[in-house]
């Protein structure tokens, strides 16, 4: 086989995508290589550290090689993942960037130093500096051992490679988070990686250097080629090999991690040259307050791990710091402030509190029942992996668990997890439900995801092939073991079985018979069970949708997988970023599906649920509440913001809407439908309660501004708080908006804008706006790059308004802020 | 005297229409026909036409940028150019320069 093609992922060969590409390759018996003509290197596939010394970019002229044995099954199985699955495995979002001109004016005032580097994590945190030592944990490579026995240091490395490669598997399933478990992952394939192994074992046979010995040499000759590459996300992973070098070696030492020499007593900020990922994950997080770090970009791990458990995190910075100083760390715009003098606390005061409280907004009546508007119940669920997400999202105010992948419990092992294994965690996921229900989804892989223990003949066409139920006959007992434990952890609460890709009803018959005489074994043996589990199918099959009506006589429930749903219904593979269109979902021809599907699951009397990437979408929202889905599944992550959303929309006018989209005949004319909803649904007042503050304690214009613009952000009036500030300071660069009477009208016309506002805040002594001026009553004035006429004149009439002296007085000696709401109001006819 | 005046700012909110609103008052104050066009986010509005540019004394440019259509000003006898911010705050000296 000799396979070419241009390397298709931005981010280059990094560890994920080449972790991913070893495990795919490792699955068959033929040995692959890997070719980069552009730099001329290659490498075994069954390397990860051969693969990222590539260094490979995109756009790199590649070609794989299989060796002799292969056959066209894996040649034809690799291609297929080259071109499906391979491309989703550029994984790691880049954190939004801010340029601050406020805050290190506000400082240089104060007299204070502070540091810009790259904030690669964002927040806000205070702690005092602890100083973290972390350059050379590696141990220097000592000469080879006098009296060396090569078979016992073999011996000694295997036990070590094997002690942490079941610690690492124990860590994955234990992940908090998406992030770290992707961090992990690496970390395991880097420990298996073959040519690693090799250098090590030679160093051993060889120079005969005792096991931690050689692993420092294999891992130093290794570490050095990764520096050589000249893609920064390569060179990053450098640190992750030290990072599974230095556990090894202590795994043979039988030393402590690490990380017991960082303990933290107070709220800190740890400052340090590099740390490594098991470094930050044993930190006490509930005292880390920020990172300060001199390597690290936004890929490294490191980031991705700070971003996913919101620790802000600043890297690019040497500082030469004393223990226990005072560190404010600004993650969102890329600022260490040492010292911070009170009126730089007391403006990140105003920015965190104001983030507090739109965080508590976000999550409206956790365990009341949720309601649009109108007073139309509606239900918000969780799509979960593992029951960290199912506790996290029932943090967040899911009501219920609607799609519990169970893939993640099989993957990445040797074997399938007992039935033990199984009960325990799904017992762990319902004992945090506390009774609301949790849809487990019976388990679906298939070619596209394979599992080193269930062999499954490589396909042409993975999504188009043997995937959930369609293979549940070949292996029974698999998913024999996975019901009986279903049926034994469901005594604990409110349990449910779906059963993934039916498209005929033989299909849930054989499921439905599986459950019965499950059910019967188990009360044979004396176990505790429960045998009447509702049974649902997964709509994502157009030909299920299209012959509901039967289908749903037979199911329990629904629950429509749009994801796949689409990609059927449009023949385009939703990996291929070429096919796959985000207009798809709201195209007329899924939504008449989707209305199909809703009303069949009304007319048979059976809930209709709808989890996928759709109901994450908030602008999708009301149409979707209109087509009449009221029960949503979404990540945890998305559980509040959802639950806010729905809360805001009018049931009615949503089935209008609707109505409307139906009759569409483009993606792009339900879009302007959206638009328009949108936009009536955006026109909230220039005026507003919220918007008024009085006697504000504010020393500064820097905190007067910052006050301002946070209640606007609180009100949702701008989708970019930081960037609107930066705007209202651009004008004041011009001049100072001061008017010499004690007024002030900042003001400014800004695409971070969503509402025309006016907002007003009333000091108790005056604060300085200019060298010669100073405000006690304030006017913020913003406007959206496209405001409407009719709010530009009420700005006009305002400003004229204000050169009244009797108006002034007025304002200023308002006994509260009704009144001055009035008075306001009245003077600008609004 | 018959004075004509135009007003603008960089946002085109706020000062543009403070500014008019102080040089209209303090001109009628002060005993004078005031005609003050604003160019501001909403255009031009309160237009200065020929009609009114003939027999004018003079002609006050309250502006921190270019004014739009300054030909059609030619024939007027004095012509005055002022930051924005000064017929905010003292549009009575602009008065007393005239």
């Amino acid at each position: 086989m000799d396979y070419a093609f241009a390397f298709p992922l931005a981010g280059g060969l990094h560890a994920w995508p080449a972790a991913a590409l070893r495990e795919r390759a490792m699955a068959h018996q033929a040995r692959f290589e890997f070719v980069n003509e552009r730099t001329g290197r290659r490498a075994s596939m069954d390397s990860v550290l051969g693969l990222l010394a590539t260094d490979t970019r995109l756009g790199d002229p590649c070609r794989i090689l299989m060796e002799d044995g292969g056959g066209d099954e894996a040649r034809g199985d690799l291609i297929a993942f080259l071109s499906g699955p391979f491309l989703r495995c550029d994984r790691g979002s880049a954190p939004a960037k801010h340029a601050s001109t406020v805050v290190p004016r506000l400082v240089e005032r104060s007299g204070g130093r502070w540091w810009s580097g790259n904030g690669v994590s964002e927040g806000i945190g205070v702690g005092r500096t602890v100083v973290a030592d972390t350059r050379n944990t590696l141990p220097e490579p000592s000469g080879p051992d006098g009296e060396s026995h090569p078979e016992l240091e073999l011996r000694v490395l295997q036990q070590a490679i094997e002690g942490l490669r079941v610690h690492l598997q124990e860590e994955i399933l234990l992940a908090s988070n998406l992030a770290q478990r992707s961090v992990l992952e690496v970390h395991l394939a880097l420990l298996e990686d073959a040519s690693w192994q090799g250098n090590m074992e030679a160093a051993i046979r060889d120079r005969h250097l005792a096991a931690p010995a050689a692993i420092a040499a294999a891992t130093q000759g290794a570490i050095d080629a990764l520096r050589r590459s000249d893609h920064q996300v390569i060179r990053e992973r450098a640190l992750d090999l030290r990072d599974v070098a230095d556990r090894l070696i202590r795994q043979i030492l039988g030393e402590a991690p690490e990380a017991s020499c960082l303990s933290l007593t107070e709220p800190s900020v740890v400052v340090a040259e590099l740390l490594a990922p098991s470094t930050f994950l044993s930190l006490d997080r509930g005292l880390l307050r920020g990172l300060v770090l001199t390597e690290g970009g936004e890929t490294s791990h490191i980031a991705i791990l700070a971003r996913s458990f919101g620790v802000p995190c600043v890297t690019g910075l040497q500082l030469d710091l004393a223990a226990g100083q005072r560190l404010l760390v600004d993650g969102g715009r890329g600022l260490v402030i040492a010292d911070p003098a009170p009126e730089v606390e007391a403006y990140y005061r105003i920015e965190t509190n104001a983030r507090h409280q739109r965080a508590v907004r976000q999550t409206p009546g956790i365990g009341g029942h949720l309601t649009t508007r109108d007073g139309h119940p509606v239900h918000v669920l969780a799509n979960i992996s593992t029951p960290e997400e199912a506790a996290c999202a029932f943090g967040s105010g899911a009501d219920g668990i609607g799609l519990f992948r169970t893939e993640m419990l099989f993957l990445h092992r040797s074997a399938s997890p007992s039935e033990d294994e199984q009960v325990q965690t799904y017992t762990r996921i319902l004992e945090s439900a506390a009774g609301r229900p949790v849809v487990l989804r019976l388990l679906d892989v298939g070619g596209d995801k394979p599992l080193p223990y269930l062999p499954l003949p490589p396909e042409a066409n993975p999504f188009l092939g043997r995937r959930g139920v369609r293979w549940y006959p070949v292996h029974r007992d698999l998913v024999r073991t996975q019901v009986r434990a279903a049926l034994q952890a469901a005594v604990h609460g409110d349990l449910r079985l779906l059963v993934p890709m039916v498209s005929e009803r033989e299909e849930l018959d054989w499921v439905r018979a599986l459950v019965r005489e499950t059910a019967g074994e188990l009360a044979a043996e004396g176990k505790a069970c429960k045998a009447d589990l509702p049974l649902g199918i997964m709509v994502e099959v157009p030909a299920a949708a299209l012959n509901l009506e039967a289908l749903a006589r037979e199911a329990d429930f629904l629950s429509v997988g749009t994801n796949d749903l689409v990609q059927y219904l449009f023949a385009a593979d939703r990996s291929d970023p070429g096919l796959m269109k985000a207009s798809h979902e709201w195209h007329p021809a899924t939504l008449r599906l989707l209305a199909r599907i809703a009303e069949s699951g009304r007319a048979a009397g059976k809930s209709v649920s709808l989890c996928g990437e759709m109901a994450s979408r908030p602008k999708l929202l009301p149409l979707l509440l209109g087509l009449g889905f009221e029960q949503l599944s979404v990540a945890p992550s998305s559980v509040a913001r959802i639950r806010a959303s729905l809360t805001a929309l009018d049931a009615e006018a949503c089935r209008e809407l609707a109505r409307k989209a139906l009759h569409a005949s483009t993606s792009s004319e339900v879009e302007s439908l959206l638009e328009n909803t949108a936009q009536a649904s955006s026109a909230l007042p220039l005026l507003d309660p919220d918007l008024v503050v009085l006697d504000a304690g504010c020393h500064t214009k820097e905190e007067v501004i910052k006050l301002l613009v946070e209640r606007l952000a609180t009100a949702g009036r701008t989708r970019d708080a930081l960037g609107l500030e930066e705007a209202i300071w651009a004008r004041e660069a011009a001049y100072a908006t001061s008017l010499g009477f004690g007024f002030a009208v900042p003001h400014c016309k800004s695409p971070a804008v969503i509402a025309n506002s006016i907002a007003v805040l009333r000091l108790a002594a005056p604060v300085a706006w200019s060298a010669e001026t100073t405000a006690r009553l304030v006017f913020l004035l913003v406007s959206r790059a496209d405001a409407e006429e009719e709010h530009l004149r009420v700005f006009a009439r305002l400003a004229r308004r204000l050169m009244d002296p009797s108006f002034r007085h007025h304002l200023l000696d308002s006994p509260d802020s009704g009144n001055l709401l009035e008075s306001l109001r009245s003077e600008l006819s609004i | 005297m018959k004075i004509l005046a135009i007003t603008a700012c960089p946002t085109g909110i706020a000062h543009t229409y403070m500014a008019a609103e102080q040089l209209e008052r303090t001109g009628k104050q002060l005993g004078h026909a005031i005609k003050v066009e604003t160019q501001g986010a909403m255009g031009i509005e309160n237009r200065l036409t020929e009609a009114d540019v003939l027999g004018a004394d003079a002609l006050i440019l309250a502006s921190d940028l270019p004014v739009q259509g300054r030909e059609r000003f030619a024939g007027i006898p004095r012509i005055l150019e002022v930051p924005v911010q000064l017929a905010i705050k003292n549009p009575a000296e602009i008065f007393a320069r005239l």
